[in-house]
Formats: C-alpha cells, sequence, structure tokens
C-alpha cells in the first residue's frame, strides 16, 4: 500500500486543501521537505502507523512538530 | 353301467402322494399363502397335475409306497378345476394309454360291476405313479439345488 | 503470472477406481467442462481441492465438511475396498498438477486404508494413515520432478494455486454462489472492497487520528485550565461540549444497534425469500414424487401380480398350456375311438342280424339329422350324394328307415353290458378348449414373455425417474426446519418486514438528532475558541486545529474509498451482467448498488423505466450474484491470475443464460473448469443435449469431459469412466 497514496487520497479533501491551501497535491510525498505543517502531522501519521509505532509513540512526534509539550 | 356311473366312479376317486413328497409340495404349491423363493401354483392339485403329466412326458413312473406312508390331498378328481373341462381332457390322455394300463376300451363294456372297479382302481394308479414320478425329479432337482429360479420354471421344464 | 491447473487425477477416490493414470483429467487455458450425470462423480471431483485446501471433504448425504480420517472409508471406491483382502491394503488420494510461469507442480494427498474385518462399509473395519503431502517441483525445461522437502514451502505451494482471501471467488459448488454474495448482509460487499481496497489501512488511519484530536483537545483544555485568564463561561462550555459529545456518542451507540436490528430483519427477509423459494419448489418436487410414486406402486404390483398368474395359464381354457405337447393325444383319441365304434356298432349287428337297421350302424345317431331327412324325404332327392331318389325307389326306402331309426335305439340297450359310446364321445367333445389351440400355445408363451417384459420396462423406467426426483429434492439445501410451512414463512416474512420498516424509522430520527448534534458541537466549539484565553502557546491551538481537520478528512477519506470502489464495482458488475444476459431476454435493465438505511449495500436490477425488479427467476438470481463475484474479481487492481473451479448449476440458469455464462466466464478467468450435468443426454451417441452440443462447438471452450457411471452394475461394481469429447 503506497503511503504516497493515502496522503493524496486524504488531502484531497476540497475543504481541507482549501483551508490548508494545498497546491500540486499529485506531487505531494510523505517525505520531508513538507508542504506545510499539516501535512507534515498527516505524513508522520501515515509513515509512523506503517512503522508500527504506538499511538503515544507517534502523538510525541506530532507535539514536536508543534514546538509543544 | 351307464356312461354316467362309470364317469362319476373315476371322478370320485382322490389320488395320493408319497409323505416324502410334502416338503416339495410345500414350496411349489401355495394354496393361496405360503410364498417361496421358486414359482408356485396354487391350490395342490395343480401342481399334482402338473406333476403327473411331467412324469407322462419323461416316462418316470414309480410305484407309491404303502398307503400308510401316503396321503391325498383331500380334493377328489371331478372337483379339479370344477368350473372348465379339465378333467376330461385328463381322461382323454388316460384313455389312450389303455394298453399301458391294461384294458380295452371294448371288453370294459361287458365287464362285471367288479370288474370295472378294478379298472378305475388301475387308473388311479396310473395316475398316481406317473405323479409321483414326477414328484419325485421335482424334488429331486430342488434338493439339488438345480431348479429354475424364473417365473417360466414350470412352463421351460414343461417344453424340453 | 498466472496458475493454470494442468491435471487432476485421482486413485481409488469414490467413484474413480484405479490408479492416478487411470483416471486423469488434463485441463488447459481457457474454459474447461466437465459433463457428469448425477452421481457420476461431479461433486466428486470438486472433493478433491476441497481436500487439496482443506483436508477436508463435503459428505454429500448431510452436506456438511468432515475431516479426511473421520470419513476415510466413505471415500475409499467401493471397488478397490471389495478387492481388498483382510490383511491387504489400498490407497487412496487426489493428485493435481498445475503450472505459473516459472514452474510446474504436482502435488499428492493421499491415505493408506489396511483391511481388518469383514463388513467392508464398517469404519472399524479399517485402519487409516494419512500419508505425508508430497509436493514435486520443475521448471519448464527439465522433464523429471524434483520433490520438495521442506513443509513450510510445501503449504506455500499449495496455498498459491488459488489464494485464500480469493478462494471464495474462485472456487465454488452451486449453493455457494449464494452465501458469497448475500445482499442481506452487510458484510458481503464490504469484505469484497476490504479485499479489493487497503481500506483497512485507513480505517487505522481514521482511528489514529480521532484519538490525536481527542488527545489534542485534553492538551488544549490543560492549557487553558492552567492560563490564568481562563473563567467560569469557557469552563461551561466545556462542560455542554463535553456533555454533547456523550450524548453523541450514546445516540451513535443507539444507531448502530438499531442498524444492527435492520440488517438482522433484512437478513432474516432474504433467508426467507430464499427458503420460500425453495420451499414451492420442495413442495413440486413432493407432489411429483407422490405422484411418481404412486404410479410406479401401481405398476409394481400390476407386474408383481401378472407374474404370479404366469402358471394359472397352464389351466386357464384359454391358454390351456397343460396341453403343451399332447398333439398326438387328439389323433391317438380319435383312432380309438373310431376302432371302439366299429366294434361296438358290430357288437350290435350280430346281435341283430336280422336287422333291418344293421347297415345304419355305421352313422352316429343323429346323422343326418332328422329336419334333413325329412327335406330329402319331401323333395325325393339325397342331398349327401346329390341323386334323385324318388318315391318307390330303394334310396327313397333307405332314407325313410334312416329317420325312423332313433325311435328303435331303446331296443339295442341290451347288446351291451354297459354302453360307454357316450362317456367317449362326450370326453372328446368337452376336451376340446384344451387341445383346440395346442399349435398356438408357443405363440402364447412367448407373448407373455413379450406382456412382461414390457411390463418389467415400464417399471424400470417409472423407477428411474422416481431416482431422479427424489435426487433433485436431495440436492435442494434448505436453511431452517423442513417442516416450516409456507403460512409460517409468510408470517415470518411480514414480521421481518415490519421489524425493517420500524428500524429504518428509528434509524432515520437518530441520524437527524445525531446530525443535530454534530451541528450543535460545532457551534460550541467555536463558542469555546472564542472564549479561550488569548495567550494559549499557538502550538497548542495549531494541533487542535490540524487534528480536527485531520480526522474529519481521514474519515471523508475513507468513505471515499470505499463508495469509489463500491461504484467501480457497480461497473463491472453491470458489464459482466450484460454479457451473462446478452443471450436472454431481459436486455434493457442495469445493476444498480444502493446503500440500505443500515448502511449495507443493496443490489438491485432496474428495468430501463426506472423500476426495481423483484424477485424473477432463480437463473435471473443466480446471475446478479454471478455478475458481482465477477466485478469482484475484475475489480482486482492486478489481472486475476487463478483458476475458476464451479460447480454450476446451469439448470436454475436455463439455456439463454448458460451461453452468456461460459463466455462471461472465459473473458474473466485465465483458466476455469465447470462442473456441470445439465449438458447431460444419456440417451445421446455424444451423452450431450442439444445445448451441450452447441457449447463444445464455441472456440473459446477448449476442453469436454464426460462422466459416466455404469448404472446397470451393481453399486460394488460401479466406476466412473470419463470420455474426452475435445
Amino acid at each position: 500500500m503506497d503511503r504516497n497514496q493515502v496522503l493524496r487520497e486524504i488531502l484531497s479533501d476540497e475543504e481541507f486543501c482549501q483551508k490548508y491551501d494545498i497546491k500540486d497535491r499529485e506531487n505531494l510525498t510523505t517525505n520531508a521537505p513538507y508542504y506545510n505543517k499539516a501535512v507534515e502531522v498527516l505524513s508522520v501519521i501515515i509513515n509512523e502507523n506503517d512503522n508500527n509505532l504506538s499511538d503515544s509513540q507517534i502523538y510525541k512526534k506530532i507535539k514536536n512538530i508543534h514546538n509543544i509539550g | 353301467m351307464t356312461s354316467q356311473e362309470f364317469k362319476s366312479q373315476i371322478l370320485v376317486k382322490r389320488p395320493r402322494y408319497a409323505n416324502s413328497r410334502i416338503p416339495a409340495i410345500d414350496i411349489l404349491a401355495n394354496k393361496g399363502s405360503r410364498k417361496s423363493e421358486y414359482s408356485q401354483f396354487g391350490p395342490i392339485y395343480e401342481l399334482y397335475i402338473y406333476a403327473f403329466l411331467l412324469g407322462l412326458k419323461r416316462q418316470i413312473r414309480l410305484p407309491l409306497p404303502p398307503r400308510e406312508l401316503t396321503s391325498d390331498f383331500g380334493l377328489e378328481i371331478g372337483r379339479w378345476k370344477r368350473d372348465s373341462t379339465l378333467t376330461d381332457f385328463l381322461l382323454m390322455i388316460i384313455f389312450t394309454k389303455n394298453d399301458e394300463i391294461g384294458f380295452d376300451w371294448n371288453e370294459l363294456e361287458d365287464m362285471e360291476a367288479t370288474e370295472i372297479t378294478g379298472i378305475v382302481f388301475k387308473v388311479v394308479t396310473f395316475i398316481e405313479e406317473y405323479a409321483n414320478g414326477g414328484l419325485e425329479y421335482l424334488h429331486g432337482l430342488l434338493d439339488k439345488g438345480e431348479l429354475d429360479n424364473s417365473h417360466y420354471m414350470f412352463i421351460d421344464m414343461y417344453k424340453r | 503470472m498466472a496458475s493454470i491447473i494442468n491435471s487432476i487425477s485421482f486413485k481409488n477416490f469414490f467413484n474413480y477406481y484405479g490408479d492416478y493414470y487411470d483416471t486423469r483429467y488434463e485441463f488447459e487455458e481457457g474454459v474447461n467442462i466437465v459433463v457428469a450425470d448425477n452421481g457420476a462423480g461431479k461433486s466428486k471431483f470438486f472433493n478433491a481441492f476441497i481436500w487439496l485446501f482443506y483436508d477436508q471433504i463435503l459428505d454429500s448425504d448431510d452436506k456438511i465438511k468432515k475431516n479426511i480420517k473421520d470419513v476415510a472409508v466413505k471415500i475409499i471406491s467401493d471397488k478397490a475396498k471389495n478387492e481388498t483382502s483382510i490383511g491387504d491394503n489400498v490407497d487412496t488420494g487426489i493428485q493435481i498438477e498445475y503450472s505459473t510461469g516459472r514452474f510446474k507442480y504436482q502435488i499428492t494427498k493421499s491415505f493408506t486404508a489396511t483391511r481388518l474385518s469383514q463388513k467392508i462399509t464398517d469404519f472399524n473395519s479399517w485402519q487409516i494413515t494419512i500419508n505425508d503431502v508430497q509436493v514435486n517441483r520443475t521448471d519448464h525445461i527439465l522433464p523429471k520432478y524434483t520433490p520438495v522437502y521442506d513443509a513450510d514451502e510445501k503449504a506455500t505451494i499449495i496455498k498459491q494455486l488459488i489464494l485464500p482471501t480469493l478462494r471464495q471467488y474462485s472456487f465454488f459448488q452451486g449453493e455457494e454462489v449464494d452465501s458469497i454474495i448475500d445482499f442481506g448482509k452487510k458484510s458481503s460487499i464490504e469484505e469484497a472492497v476490504r479485499t479489493l481496497t487497503d481500506i483497512s489501512k485507513y480505517e487505522e488511519l481514521v482511528a489514529l487520528t480521532k484519538e490525536f484530536k481527542d488527545k489534542a483537545e485534553k492538551d488544549l483544555n490543560k492549557q487553558t485550565k492552567a492560563n490564568s485568564d481562563h473563567n467560569d463561561r469557557l469552563d461551561k462550555a466545556i462542560q455542554v461540549k463535553q456533555h454533547l459529545e456523550q450524548t453523541l456518542s450514546n445516540e451513535e451507540l443507539r444507531l448502530g444497534e438499531y442498524e444492527k436490528l435492520y440488517d438482522d430483519a433484512e437478513q432474516e427477509k432474504n433467508d426467507l425469500e430464499q427458503n420460500f423459494s425453495n420451499a414451492e419448489k420442495r413442495n413440486e418436487l413432493d407432489n411429483k414424487i407422490k405422484e411418481k410414486n404412486k404410479k410406479t406402486n401401481e405398476v409394481a404390483e400390476e407386474y408383481t401380480n401378472f407374474l404370479e398368474t404366469i402358471n394359472n395359464r397352464f389351466f386357464d381354457g384359454s391358454f390351456s398350456w397343460i396341453s403343451l405337447g399332447f398333439d398326438n393325444v387328439v389323433e391317438d383319441f380319435q383312432a380309438k375311438i373310431q376302432h371302439y365304434r366299429e366294434l361296438h356298432f358290430e357288437k350290435k349287428t350280430l346281435k341283430n342280424i336280422n336287422d333291418p337297421n344293421k347297415h345304419f350302424h355305421f352313422l352316429p345317431i343323429d346323422s343326418p339329422d332328422t329336419v334333413s331327412l325329412k327335406n330329402m324325404i319331401d323333395h325325393e332327392h339325397c342331398y349327401i350324394c346329390n341323386r334323385p331318389a324318388l318315391k318307390g325307389s330303394d334310396e327313397y326306402d333307405y332314407i325313410v328307415k334312416l329317420k325312423n331309426r332313433p325311435t328303435d335305439i331303446k331296443n339295442d340297450a341290451d347288446y351291451v353290458k354297459n354302453n360307454f359310446s357316450n362317456f367317449f364321445g362326450e370326453l372328446q367333445m368337452n376336451a376340446q378348449p384344451f387341445y383346440n389351440k395346442i399349435s398356438s400355445i408357443e405363440d402364447s408363451i412367448l407373448k407373455t414373455r413379450e406382456r412382461e417384459d414390457a411390463l418389467n420396462d415400464r417399471l424400470t423406467k417409472l423407477k428411474k425417474e422416481l431416482k431422479s426426483l427424489k435426487d433433485q429434492r436431495k440436492d435442494l439445501l434448505i436453511s431452517g426446519s423442513d417442516g416450516e410451512d409456507s403460512m409460517t414463512i409468510i408470517n415470518r416474512y411480514k414480521g421481518a418486514i415490519r421489524r425493517i420498516a420500524d428500524a429504518s424509522y428509528q434509524i432515520e430520527k437518530l441520524r437527524e438528532s445525531i446530525k443535530k448534534l454534530k451541528s450543535t458541537i460545532v457551534t460550541t466549539e467555536k463558542e469555546i475558541h472564542d472564549l479561550r484565553p488569548s495567550n494559549i502557546p499557538a502550538g497548542y491551538l495549531l494541533n487542535y486545529e490540524i487534528s480536527t481537520d485531520l480526522a474529519l478528512a481521514t474519515e471523508r477519506a475513507k468513505n471515499r474509498v470505499f463508495d469509489n470502489m463500491v461504484n467501480l464495482l457497480e461497473k463491472y458488475a453491470n458489464e459482466h451482467f450484460q454479457s451473462l444476459i446478452k443471450y436472454n431476454d431481459l436486455a434493457g435493465g442495469i445493476l444498480k448498488f444502493e446503500k440500505s438505511p443500515s448502511g449495507s449495500i443493496l443490489f438491485n436490477y432496474i428495468d430501463s423505466s426506472g423500476n426495481i425488479v423483484h424477485g424473477s427467476s432463480e437463473g435471473f438470481q443466480r446471475m446478479k450474484k454471478f455478475s458481482v463475484v465477477m466485478a469482484v474479481i475484475s475489480a482486482n487492481t492486478t489481472k486475476y491470475n487463478y483458476p475458476l473451479l464451479a460447480d454450476a448449476p446451469l439448470s436454475a440458469f436455463g439455456s439463454a443464460f448458460t451461453e452468456g455464462f461460459f463466455e462471461a466466464v472465459g473473458e474473466v478467468f485465465p483458466q476455469s473448469i465447470i462442473l456441470v450435468n445439465d449438458l447431460y443426454e444419456n440417451d445421446d451417441d455424444m451423452k450431450l443435449n442439444e445445448l451441450g452440443k452447441k457449447i463444445i462447438k464455441k472456440d473459446f471452450i477448449k476442453r469436454v469431459y464426460i462422466n459416466q457411471i455404469d448404472k446397470n452394475r451393481e453399486q460394488i461394481d460401479r466406476t466412473t469412466d470419463k470420455i474426452k469429447l475435445k
């Protein structure tokens, strides 16, 4: 299952795209560099879930992205 | 004696069979009730007539054992297939065998009553002995297991 | 690379007697057909694969799958069992060869049975040892096989003939088609979608994002509380929101319950529909069986009676078989009676030497009769020699004396002691019925035999027809008790429909309320947002916002993926359905997938005016389901690479569907092996009926086998013979 495919599918949500100003969706990947924070958070979730990290471990990473405790 | 009286004398007789034939009779005649694995006749007299004629065809004539070792099946000749002229046909056959039985048609007409009685006795003996032969033949096949197990058993045997 | 089955062989397996090379079926790419009458190895053929994949077979008596070891004795060919002496062994097994692009494999599964005692059908009379599965492999270059030893590798090789998740689409017996795509079951289409897409991944993500949203919210609220500008109104709003969410959660639970109720009721309704149609068919067959049984018994009785009366023909005057062989009696008796009469009347003559009547003794008393004599006297003419007998002549006098003769007979009484003339004459006359037809007795016997044969043939035919009906009846799978009558089914059906309506109503109400709750929650959230202190670190707010949006977007994405696949299935299903019904009159409509109130997928046929077509023929129902199965296979992202093994109930399809079926199957599956009995015609040279002959001509049909069984033999001797027609 292609991570990029999942990413693009989720980001193909019109409202989301508009709100987070996502352009050029077809070329987005779950790898850095990331288009914006939203894409980064989603990419982390997709990647680390695939790597079988636990949910708390993934959440920690997300908090790091936002620079919060 | 008239023709009628002469005929009656014959028809009132009850031919006998040897008791040793009873097992075969039980198997081959069903008297309307007993079933067996072989083809059967109904009343015993049918089997008896068949055996008599079979014995005649194959020339198997066997004397009966002493009277106390024999039985009759309670039906006089005159009552055999009463609704038909079967007995007339049987008598036809029997009377063509007068030489073997030992009398002459014309001489009959000059006999005394007691002599007639003797002739009737000979006729009945003739029937009994050929029937005995026929029954023994059937009995033998039965014992050896050589009886055909088909519904055409009797007619096939009769034809040969 | 597609896996193609190259051959299937049997050893002493049910009706397939003999070694593997004796019963070997070879198959090619494309469509292969095995035609077999009932009982001629059709379902047993199928069992080979059930053994291969699951180490079981389907017991045809109770339609339950059982482990090989438990039913081993039943599996062994009767003929082979019979030929095995006590202490000896017999082997039973199946052997399958298949190829992928690279390799060719040979898999053998078997067991050995040792006979212990007399009763060959008794399970305790045999000791069963299951042999190790043998797997051999060759690449296509070398001719010889090399064994595969590793157990895991063996298992993999067996598995990949048809992957387990796809087996249900690739490998089924008639009735199973119904259960694969069970329109009442929500899970059926969803399962298909699951197989075809990565929806499970999306579901994981939906759960995750939702969880993160909750966590983000908690973190945000914690931060808010810690902040000095936090106030009561905010607290209240947060509380309200929590309360709303709790209510929402409860409502969603209730919704789930009603959806389940709906599904259960829908399921029951569908089961009953199936049951009902089966019940009707059952009734129809039962009536036919009753009729046929009655007829058979009548003829059987007639036959038995006939047989018992054969011997009556000896003594029955119409047949008089007893007279057979006594032809000479008639002549002998005639000669004797003639001779007797001569002497008898001679005596009379001697006694009445001067009797003017003496010349008359040669003529019987009443011959010529009185009336004729009177005529001759009156006409003065002798009609016997046709000469005049004029009054006064010797001839005339003679005739007069003849006429007067009877009156004198009483005086003859004493010339013999016993006058037996009548005795003999009567015998001859009375016995006529018994000797008149001696020459035709042989013919009569022949006719009797013919009559018996005719009756016997009729009886045999009726018995065969009865058995065929009973076999059909046995094949009808009934779920639910046999004793349920139509009335009960109808009532249950009505009950189910009522419950569907009730649940539907509740579901709608709940959905409304949930929608309202959700929108209220949104406005509350907005309020909370506005009430929050302004100096909360942006990270928390952003975290919350992004995670909320992601949760929603992921949820929507999941639904989209699901819906897209359903649409794709619908598209393919329609394509297949159209080609399946190509030769049928049903053209003009389309298949439509629809979501039921409970969320399950309904599958309807809409005619050209937009109306849903319900219930139609069973064949039609089967076709719908086959379309969906094939759609699932077509929608597979990679080309479907597995063979189809199907026991196709063509009779349920009807001939119009059958043609379409074979064509469509050929297009979807790289190889298919179809087992049918509906193309079989016993009285035909090729053993095929009209439809069969039509099908065999088609190019895409690569191979056709006919299985037949010698039904005239005893069960113990019965084996299946195969004929390769193409």
